[in-house]
């Protein structure tokens, strides 16, 4: 049976299971060119976790994110971050430094930080860690990828452009769904060869590491010490900081969780309403366990 | 031997970022069973790759063993599946019932001490070793009533409970402490009493005062508590595991690190006032 002698409908339901088989062969080629997923790897470097969940503007964002909970910067009004002169940048990480530096006497906003060529210098060993882990996808690896992604992409509008001949040569015009089907096939294919440069491993890592932190409405997360944040930067590594961090709000929120031992502190905006001291799953308060 | 003592804390979720972050100072996690049995397995993963990377202890809360009734077979095969997959150093559950006449009661209540509970015990143990491979580590639980139909005092119980099930303790001091203070009774004469060689792990907890001690995991541990761990490590010749457990009223993982080397401490001034136990 020639396939390009179905008719319209039957011709659109073939192309549909054509395109899923395609990307079923795209998620395959992923899960298999990668490294085999160990299931032993537990990231806990706040920094690592930012560039497996977002990439290097995460890692950025997520260091200014720790340096406004630190009270190194601030963000008084708005969007404009401000190094807050006088405030100690000591043991730093590269990338808190560097964004510092990038600061000192100059007010900027997040998106201008995350072009900045040298905090893209100080993000880029995170990077190739991570690179080098197994976790995200090496340059080959991504340049691997466009090129199955255009191979597939291709493969389904050259079907579609057969179809579409064989149409107009036996008379035939409505094809209209079949050049949207078409088009949104192969932008799917290059939506995939954009999407997070992960592999099999980083993908199962991070979710690993989602399932250990729960969902995110019922956390609470630690107030940052004084003088250092570790477990709140972690938390915003994991979670993600939603919202608008740096805001007013937030800056608030943030100060109050730098001089409060409570739980009153923020992890981003969409943290901030999660209620403290609640059960956690043991569910055995005066139960007697 | 104090060497080789180790101390964890309870994973619980609104602690994760500090568990995690202050991982080299945990020599052990327990985590609780019945948070992991609701989830999807593919998320039983992220417990094991825990569990790679530092000891795991199960922790089961709702099988009702101490109970004449039988447990219930899927939940025991549900548990059993996330043991063997998890694959922790130990699994635990409670002396406790939490159903009977088909009722959830949703409580660990302490069960009548008695020769038929006992029985019923250790059949609900032998097929829980059965099905899950390997036998739980049993928790004395609190209580705000002294369990009617009881013929043996808690020190006894617990000896029977042991020779019955052949099961390794988990010694919940706080426990120990609520119910020796809420049925008058000596919890150091306890602690010199029960065989100390059977005692797998030890929990630490706080609690409250409700006209009675209740056992609630939202407070500081108690002083006595500490008290009863240098006791016990005076008089265990083996390593200890101790476990801090807190349920909620969390302000961040420094308080209960604090509390974890509160216990440090203890059990090292106990093993440094070893005392030889008379034949």
């Amino acid at each position: 049976m020639n396939p390009f002698d179905l008719r319209g409908p039957e011709f659109l339901l073939f192309y549909v299971v054509l395109a899923l088989l395609t990307f079923a062969a795209l998620f395959v080629w992923q899960r298999l060119s990668g490294p085999r997923p160990s299931g032993d790897r537990l990231l806990r470097d706040p920094y690592l976790v930012a560039g497996l969940r977002g990439g290097g503007g995460e890692i950025v964002q997520v260091a200014a994110f720790s340096l406004l909970a630190q009270g190194v910067v601030a963000c008084p009004k708005g969007r404009e971050i401000h190094y807050r002169e006088g405030a100690s940048a000591a043991s730093l990480d590269p990338v808190e430094r560097a964004v510092v530096e990038a600061l000192r006497g100059r007010p900027r906003r997040l998106s201008q930080l995350q072009k900045e060529p040298a905090i893209e210098a100080a993000v880029r060993p995170h990077l190739e860690t991570l690179e080098s882990a197994g976790l995200l996808l090496s340059n080959r690896q991504k340049r691997a990828r466009v090129g199955v992604a255009w191979m597939a992409a291709g493969f389904l509008a050259v079907v579609a452009a057969i179809k579409l001949i064989v149409a107009f040569h036996r008379g035939r015009t409505n094809v209209l769904f079949l050049i949207l089907l078409a088009v949104l096939c192969v932008w799917g294919c290059t939506a995939w060869a954009r999407a997070r440069p992960r592999t099999a491993e980083g993908v199962r890592v991070l979710a690993d590491l989602r399932a250990l932190f729960g969902p995110r409405r019922a956390r609470c997360p630690s107030a940052p010490s004084p003088g250092g944040s570790s477990d709140l930067v972690l938390l915003a590594a994991v979670s993600g900081i939603v919202g608008e961090p740096f805001g007013h709000q937030a800056a608030q929120r943030a100060r109050r969780a730098s001089a409060s031992s409570g739980c009153s502190s923020s992890c981003g905006a969409g943290a901030s309403g999660s209620s403290c001291g609640g059960s956690c799953g043991g569910g055995c308060g005066g139960c007697g366990s | 031997m104090s060497g080789s003592d180790r101390f964890g804390l309870g994973w619980r979720t609104p602690l994760a970022e500090g568990l995690l972050t202050h991982l080299e100072q945990l020599d052990v996690l327990e985590v609780v069973a019945e948070d992991w049995l609701v989830r999807p397995r593919v998320e039983w993963s992220a417990l094991r790759r825990l569990a790679r990377h530092v000891p795991v202890q199960v922790h089961g809360v709702s099988l009702g063993a101490a109970s004449t009734v039988r447990v219930s077979p899927a939940r025991l095969d549900r548990l059993a599946a996330l043991i063997g997959y998890v694959e922790p150093e130990a699994w635990s559950e409670h002396l406790a019932f939490v159903r009977g006449g088909g009722l959830e009661i949703g409580h660990l209540a302490a069960p009548p001490r008695c020769a038929a509970t006992l029985e019923g015990l250790a059949r609900n143990i032998a097929r829980a070793r059965a099905v899950v491979g390997c036998a739980p580590l049993l928790e004395n639980v609190a209580s705000l009533i002294d369990p009617p139909g009881s013929h043996c005092d808690e020190t006894d119980w617990t000896v029977d409970v042991i020779e019955a099930t052949g099961c390794e303790l988990l010694l919940d001091l706080h426990n120990l402490h609520a119910n020796a203070t809420n049925f008058a009774f000596d919890a150091q004469a306890f602690l010199d009493t029960i065989p100390l060689e059977r005692v797998g792990t030890i929990h630490i907890a706080g609690g409250r005062w409700v006209g009675r001690v209740l056992d609630d995991h939202l407070h500081a541990v108690p002083d006595v508590v500490f008290s009863l761990l240098t006791r016990l490590a005076a008089r265990a010749r083996h390593p200890l595991t101790v476990i801090l457990e807190r349920d909620g009223a969390f302000h961040g993982i420094e308080p209960l690190l604090g509390e974890l080397d509160r216990a440090r401490q203890a059990v090292a001034e106990g093993r440094a006032a070893h005392v030889v136990p008379a034949l």
